[in-house]
């Protein structure tokens, strides 16, 4: 799925980039997480929205993936949440889940500038790892 | 003469009793008194005629006797008696009233001739005065008489001057009392008219005998005058006319109209269409009007003079009437047939009465005869047809019957007559229902206003519905009947019943039916997303493993590893089509709809497939037609061009070709694949397009597959206003069409993206 080219920051992949993983569940999260630590990226794993707004606090990640079905903080909220905080606005948003793109779209989901992708679960390495990397070069 | 009252007054006993003797033998009826006062209060109380009065009385003077007597009466003679007459004396009495005097010693006769003379003058006197009184009466009587008649009274003397005229002549010439004495009757009527009526009055007075004159006046009014003679009773002579005028112009006018009536009436008698006949009593036939002519064909002069026995089909039929006249005076729309002149028989409806002399013998008959023909056809028709109706009421299974407006039966047919017996001529309530007045629900008085009624009766009685039809019918008579049509519908209507309750209990079903769909539906899409979330774990370590990033794995490992992948990505397309099922089942299936190419979809789709052909040893055969650009979910098209690729793989038998075609078809695109494989037989292609339905699970577990794939496929195309069907012959072939319209009518805010 192609989304309207952004701002284009060019540079090179020297330093270790962060990925914020939210997701509830807790081999979902492991199973992301290592995906990418395998790849060189560097995580922060958050297993509810609380967490995330909380660890948001601490370190400004490169890319937050994160999950739309979680109990407490909907990622509608998150979302609002990080829109309003000006040092956020940096973050590159992937969403994972088992909803329909077009069912999220609905939801209103996908209405933020930062939202770039949408990766479905289940998602194979490869997708992933596009994913990331694409959210990395923008 | 004789009874003449008459008064004495004489003081001296004797004398008054010879007076009284002698004058009581005369006849005269005799009163006396002794004194003035007696006299007085006698003559107050009765009328004397002739009174003796002795001047020398004790209390009162004879003078003043004689003045209260003229006071009573002033016609009484008053004779009086003295003893010494002095001339003085007797001018005194004289000048009182008294009419002569005798004096004493009385001569006997010469009293009775005195007495005898003053009575009589008195009578006559008396006599006079009453003829005259009777005389003013009679004026009286007569001028009223005059005056109170609606005529006009007049007097007219030999010149026909008027010497008198009544109130009611006045008026009519607008004259007053005083103007018309001595004026000629010709100032008042026209010349001719004068003329006319002075010969009238001439001969009056010339013969004494009366005359009439009519005269009309200028105003078309009529009068009837009488001239009578008014003769002098001595001379027998005429001294005047009395003419009486009567005012005959109403009485001119009514009979004016009695004649026109009369001819009136002759005119009807003539133009009447009826025949009118006179037939004397021998049958001749006397008289008959031009009516006659246009029913039997005979002019009148033909007619009259013959027998009316030749005018009768059978001749008896002419003396029956005849005898039918005589007995009862009249008859009334008698039928019968007579011939016409030309030979034809035809009906006629008469009417006849006697006709009778003035001393009652019958002398004829006079008849009225109409002709009915075409009345008598049609009240056969009519009861032909009723006949006919009959007919068919007698064979029919309703129960038909009809009842006269005092609830007798007329007619029953066949089915009541089976069911209640012959009951015509019996009450209906009675009969069918055992009542003892009319039925509640009786239709009878809306029927006899002519209204048809239909009606269901549910009879609780006999636990029974009919349906009833009730509807007025005229009889020949002009009687109105209801007729009543019923037919049993219980069963028909318990029928109806038990379906509507049914109805009622599987609209309730499919009502939960739907829940029930429903809840499985989301059921369904809740339990797929939260299958999927433990499957993302186990991809992604399988995957790492695969991938090497757990270290470097035997062949024997890897192998395990890609077994247990292939069956995960068969959980998730699983999983996938259930979603997909469910989004499509709920309507929530959402389009991405952008301009692109079925062509490139089918490529697409036929490269991802291809592997899996090449396995089999297929040739995919594309035949793609240039098309023009369509509005679509590529995606979603390219998902349903794959399945059926992957379909036609998998029932295609090895080394066969697959055929897919691409064409446009009027205003749609069409795309077609052909596998030559096992083929679909017709009841399954029914079944094929339905979820969860497969044709045989074990064939779509062997061959791989989830059997949700056309169900899928049929949502997605219809989501796209398309159509989807399949043609086969079974051990053939199966071809897989869709086809979806160029232009696609979508609403504003579905409006696709075109790039």
């Amino acid at each position: 799925m192609l989304l309207p080219s952004r701002k284009k920051k060019i540079g090179i992949m020297t330093e270790t980039k962060t990925v914020m993983i939210v997701d509830d569940e807790p081999d979902v999260l492991l199973s992301v997480a290592q995906i990418l630590e395998a790849s060189n990226y560097r995580t922060i794993k958050a297993k509810d929205g609380y967490e995330c707004i909380d660890k948001l606090g601490g370190e400004v990640p490169d890319v937050l993936l994160l999950d739309i079905m979680m109990p407490g903080l909907t990622s509608k909220e998150i979302i609002r949440e990080i829109e309003k905080d000006r040092s956020l606005a940096d973050i590159k948003i992937i969403f994972l889940t088992a909803v329909h793109s077009l069912e999220a779209e609905e939801e209103g989901l996908l209405a933020s500038k930062q939202v770039i992708d949408f990766i479905e679960k289940p998602f194979t390495v490869r997708r992933m790892l596009d994913a990331i990397g694409k959210a990395i070069e923008i | 003469m004789g009874n003449t009252s008459i008064l004495i007054i004489e003081d001296d006993a004797e004398m008054r009793e010879t007076l009284n003797d002698i004058l009581s033998d005369e006849g005269y009826k005799v009163k006396t008194a002794g004194t003035g006062k007696e006299a007085l209060a006698l003559a107050k109380k009765e009328l004397f005629p002739v009174c003796l009065v002795d001047l020398r009385l004790p209390d009162i003077s004879g003078i003043a006797v004689l003045k209260g007597l003229k006071a009573c009466s002033p016609d009484s003679s008053a004779i009086i008696i003295t003893a010494f007459a002095s001339k003085e004396t007797a001018i005194e009495a004289i000048k009182a009233g008294a009419s002569c005097y005798i004096e004493k010693p009385i001569n006997m006769e010469e009293l009775l001739a005195t007495v005898k003379r003053t009575s009589e003058a008195y009578q006559l006197l008396e006599a006079k005065r009453r003829a005259e009184e009777e005389l003013m009466i009679n004026e009286e009587k007569y001028r009223s008489l005059v005056e109170s008649t609606e005529d006009s009274v007049y007097l007219v003397d030999m010149n026909c001057r008027y010497l008198f005229m009544n109130e009611k002549h006045l008026s009519r010439l607008g004259l007053s009392s005083d103007q018309y004495q001595g004026r000629p009757y010709r100032a008042f009527h026209s010349d001719e008219d004068a003329k006319r009526f002075a010969k009238k009055v001439n001969y009056v007075f010339e013969t004494g005998i009366s005359a009439q004159h009519e005269y009309k006046d200028n105003e078309e009014q009529s009068f009837f005058k009488t001239l009578s003679p008014v003769k002098d009773p001595e001379t027998g002579m005429v001294t005047a006319v009395t003419v009486v005028s009567k005012d005959i112009t109403e009485m001119k006018r009514t009979d004016k109209e009695l004649l026109e009536t009369r001819d009136y009436l002759n005119n009807i008698i003539e133009s009447s269409a009826d025949t009118i006949t006179v037939v004397d009593m021998k049958g001749i036939v006397r008289d008959g009007n031009k009516g006659g002519e246009g029913i039997m064909g005979y002019r009148a002069d033909e007619a009259i003079g013959t027998p009316n026995r030749q005018f009768f089909p059978d001749p008896a039929e002419a003396d029956r009437i005849m005898g039918l006249v005589q007995k009862k005076g009249v008859i009334k729309n008698y039928r019968t047939t007579v011939v016409r002149k030309d030979g034809k028989l035809i009906y006629v409806s008469m009417s006849a009465a006697l006709l009778k002399d003035k001393n009652g013998v019958p002398i004829g008959t006079v008849r009225v005869s109409r002709d009915v023909t075409k009345e008598v056809e049609l009240e056969k028709r009519v009861r032909e047809e009723r006949d006919n109706l009959n007919l068919i009421f007698e064979s029919m299974a309703d129960g038909v019957y009809s009842v006269s407006e005092d609830y007798k039966v007329e007619f029953m047919n066949k089915v009541l007559r089976e069911a209640f017996g012959d009951h015509v001529g019996d009450i209906c309530y009675e009969v069918f229902h055992e009542r003892k007045e009319p039925c509640p629900l009786c239709k009878l008085s809306e029927v006899m206003r002519g209204l048809t009624v239909r009606w269901e009766w549910r009879s609780r009685w006999m636990n029974r519905i009919y349906d009833l039809i009730e509807t007025p019918v005229i009889n020949l008579d002009g009687r109105i009947s209801k007729l009543t049509i019923f037919r049993d519908i219980t069963k028909r209507k318990r029928a109806e019943e038990e379906i509507q309750k049914l109805n009622q209990e599987l609209e309730l079903k499919v009502v939960d039916l739907e829940a029930v769909t429903r809840m499985k539906t989301e059921f369904l899409s809740l339990t797929s997303h939260e299958l999927r979330t433990p499957l993302t774990p186990m991809k992604a370590q399988l995957q790492m493993l695969e991938e090497g990033y757990k270290g470097i794995m035997s062949e024997e490992q890897r192998e395990s590893i890609e077994l247990v992948l292939r069956n995960l990505a068969r959980l998730d397309k699983l999983i996938k089509d259930i979603l997909d099922i469910s989004r499509i089942e709920m309507g929530r299936i959402k389009l991405s709809f952008e301009s692109m190419s079925i062509n490139d979809a089918v490529k697409e789709a036929i490269k991802m497939q291809e592997p899996f052909a090449d396995e089999k040893g297929i040739k995919i055969v594309a035949r793609l037609a240039k098309l023009p650009a369509i509005v679509g979910d590529s995606e979603r098209l390219r998902q349903v061009i794959s399945n059926l690729v992957n379909n036609a793989i998998k029932f295609s038998e090895k080394a066969t070709d697959v055929l897919v075609e691409t064409q446009r078809v009027g205003e749609a695109v069409q795309f077609s694949i052909t596998d030559y494989g096992i083929g679909i037989s017709e009841e399954d292609k029914e079944k094929l397009f339905k979820p969860f339905s497969q044709i045989d699970s074990s064939m779509s577990r062997k061959r791989g597959g989830t059997g949700l794939g056309l169900a899928i496929a049929k949502g997605i195309i219809h989501a796209h206003n398309g159509k989807i069907w399949v043609e086969s012959e079974l051990g053939k072939s199966s071809t897989f069409y869709f086809s979806i319209p160029i232009k696609q009518r979508i609403r504003e805010e579905e409006a696709p993206y075109i790039g």
